[in-house]
């Protein structure tokens, strides 16, 4: 299969870094997930501040006519049933008035930024998942054609791609099949048996959506030996215009990942943690085509089994001209680097000093960890 | 010279490379200026309201949960389906092709002729047949649709049986399930669940009779249709000493 026709056939796209046992010192059950929200998640059209005076008068047009309430402050667009679902079983944990450092509004410079975390967009060749696995010694394989900057680390990342997706090429098994009937009666027994175990042996998924990726991810998470961390691209965030439907549909296409992640981890779930990014959030006032504009703060989604969930933590800024980041972004008053940080440091048994200092050359990042984990 | 014009031309180019990047966030290329912000000055934890909150459990927790409140919801079924095929068992009986419909204190019985067809349904057995009984001293020549749904309750029965040669209504039973089936799209909508009710049409008058136990599915739309349509019996046949009996 050619790379193209990869990604023309991609809802969203996976990669996974796994680790060999014996390179696993702490927490070797532990696994990390992140969805990276691709184009910039509205935070407040997500996780809504309902008790917000000034919500309606920014905004009254992108707002959905119900809501799934949290408590007297918060509620969930109607999209995010599941996840509410797991907010209500303190399984996940809402934070919002985040974002990393990035002010810029550029898609590119920001997804580059968010994934390398360093201190300009552009400046790593590596990403903070990565560095994290750098740090106690993992090499890792990449279930992807292109390994994201994210999991990228200093030790060398072997690439794989399994072939067997719909449409693919199998080598092994069509060369196997073409030589079948060349062969005697005998051998063709033989070669019967060889077609079998290649073809089980190769990846079955013919559904690239993102929701099918997700369960994958979780059966190849779960596994004792299976993948360290995982990242699901999920596309079409940039709401610039008719905002409503169009981001109901992609946060109902987020909920059942997240759904399908939990199913397919099983008890694994008790072990992970997925983290949702995305590279900025979008103007607190409508615009002209009923959508919104890149912004700065949105919220994160941080869930997983070890996760104290069933809360919105916020550091809230308010929504009045003069609380707003440039009098027309949300500001985001809680670092994401912190939030990431906590995540790598229950995954991986790292001291956070370690990640902040090495991971996020950040050495004042903030420890927020105990806020995150129960 | 050309020596000197090489070495300048080189010196030209090595000053427009970009300087390389490093892996410890130093690399040269220019930076973003990045905001002064207050975080986690005032991180604040927003609980989801208690009366929404439920226990957190581990997923080892959650699959014992579900198992032992599936184990809670069967044991009310059986005892439930026990009760309502005990009720039922008083109303209808087959054995060999030949079934027999008691209402109140009046006894039917039909034999099968050989009009026979099975009804193809998905989740369930039936068959549809023209049977010949007796209601009372009337002799009943009647299209029946007689439907086990054996495959998923073990116990279940459905019995709708309409007289063929008698008044302009007798189809009316026959024809409201046609309507309620088309109505919800799908062959057996409710063959999940309970048996919730019974009900009974008997009246040789009218020639709209109908015997069924039916599947818990109080607000389905079949059931409304069902329901909704036996009432308008009643309120069709009032008066033309009609026993409609609902029990539940």
């Amino acid at each position: 299969m050619k790379r193209r026709d990869f990604l023309k056939l991609s809802g969203g796209s996976l990669a996974l870094a796994s680790v060999p046992t014996w390179a696993r010192s702490n927490n070797p059950n532990r696994r990390l997930v992140v969805f990276f929200l691709e184009g910039g998640l509205d935070g407040l059209s997500a996780l809504i501040p309902k008790a917000e005076g000034a919500l309606e008068s920014h905004r009254e047009s992108l707002l959905p006519t119900s809501l799934l309430d949290l408590n007297s402050h918060w509620a969930l667009d109607p999209s995010l049933r599941n996840t509410h679902k797991l907010m209500l079983s303190q399984d996940i944990l809402g934070v919002h008035a985040t974002n990393f450092p990035y002010t810029k509004r550029s898609h590119f410079e920001g997804q580059n930024f968010i994934q390398g975390a360093g201190k300009a967009p552009f400046t790593e060749s590596t990403g903070w998942i990565g560095r994290g696995l750098d740090l106690v010694n993992y090499g890792g394989r990449a279930m992807s054609l292109d390994t994201p900057l994210l999991l990228r680390g200093t030790t060398s990342i072997d690439n794989y791609y399994p072939a067997h997706v719909k449409g693919a090429y199998n080598p092994s098994s069509d060369l196997l099949k073409r030589i079948h009937s060349g062969l005697s009666e005998q051998w063709q027994t033989t070669n019967e048996k060889l077609i079998a175990r290649v073809t089980k042996n190769t990846y079955q998924s013919n559904d690239r959506s993102p929701n099918a990726l997700a369960r994958e991810a979780g059966k190849a998470l779960s596994q004792k030996d299976g993948p360290i961390a995982a990242m699901i691209r999920l596309g079409g965030y940039d709401t610039h215009a008719g905002q409503g439907s169009r981001l109901g549909s992609k946060l109902t296409e987020l909920d059942l990942c997240i759904s399908s992640l939990k199913d397919s981890l099983g008890e694994a779930w008790d072990n992970t943690t997925f983290i949702t990014l995305t590279e900025f959030g979008r103007t607190v006032k409508v615009n002209g085509s009923s959508g919104s504009d890149h912004g700065y703060g949105t919220c994160m989604f941080i869930g997983g089994g070890a996760v104290n969930g069933g809360a919105v933590l916020a550091d809230w800024p308010g929504l009045a001209k003069s609380d707003l980041f440039e009098r027309r972004d949300l500001m985001a008053t809680l670092d994401s680097r912190s939030l990431c940080a906590a995540a790598l440091e229950h995954t991986l048994g790292l001291e956070h000093d370690e990640i902040a200092e090495r991971v996020f050359f950040e050495p004042n990042l903030k420890r927020v960890t105990d806020r995150i984990y129960l | 010279m050309k020596l000197a014009y090489l070495a300048v031309v080189t010196a030209m180019l090595a000053g427009c490379q970009s300087a390389p990047q490093k892996p410890n966030g130093t690399g040269s290329v220019e930076r973003i200026n990045i905001e002064s912000q207050t975080y986690q000055e005032g991180m604040h934890r927003y609980p989801v309201d208690a009366e929404f909150l439920k226990p957190k459990l581990s997923i080892a927790q959650q699959q014992l949960a579900k198992r032992e409140a599936e184990k809670e919801r069967n044991r009310k079924r059986n005892l439930e389906m026990a009760e309502d095929v005990q009720l039922a068992s008083k109303f209808y009986a087959e054995k060999d092709g030949w079934f027999t419909w008691v209402t109140d204190q009046k006894q039917f019985i039909a034999a099968p002729n050989l009009k026979s067809k099975p009804m193809r349904l998905l989740m369930a057995d039936g068959r549809e047949q023209i049977v010949k009984g007796q209601l009372g001293n009337r002799q009943i020549e009647a299209r029946a649709k007689v439907i086990h749904f054996g495959v998923l309750t073990d116990r279940s029965v459905m019995l709708i049986i309409a007289p063929i040669n008698s008044t302009p209504g007798s189809e009316t039973s026959i024809s409201i399930f046609n309507d309620a089936v088309a109505a919800c799209g799908t062959a057996l909508p409710y063959a999940f669940g309970d048996i919730h009710f019974i009900s009974k049409t008997t009246n040789p008058a009218v020639a709209a009779k109908q015997a069924c136990i039916v599947e818990k599915t109080q607000h389905d739309r079949f059931l409304r249709v069902f329901y909704n349509n036996a009432l308008s019996i009643e309120q069709q046949v009032e008066g033309a000493e009609l026993e409609l009996g609902l029990s539940s």
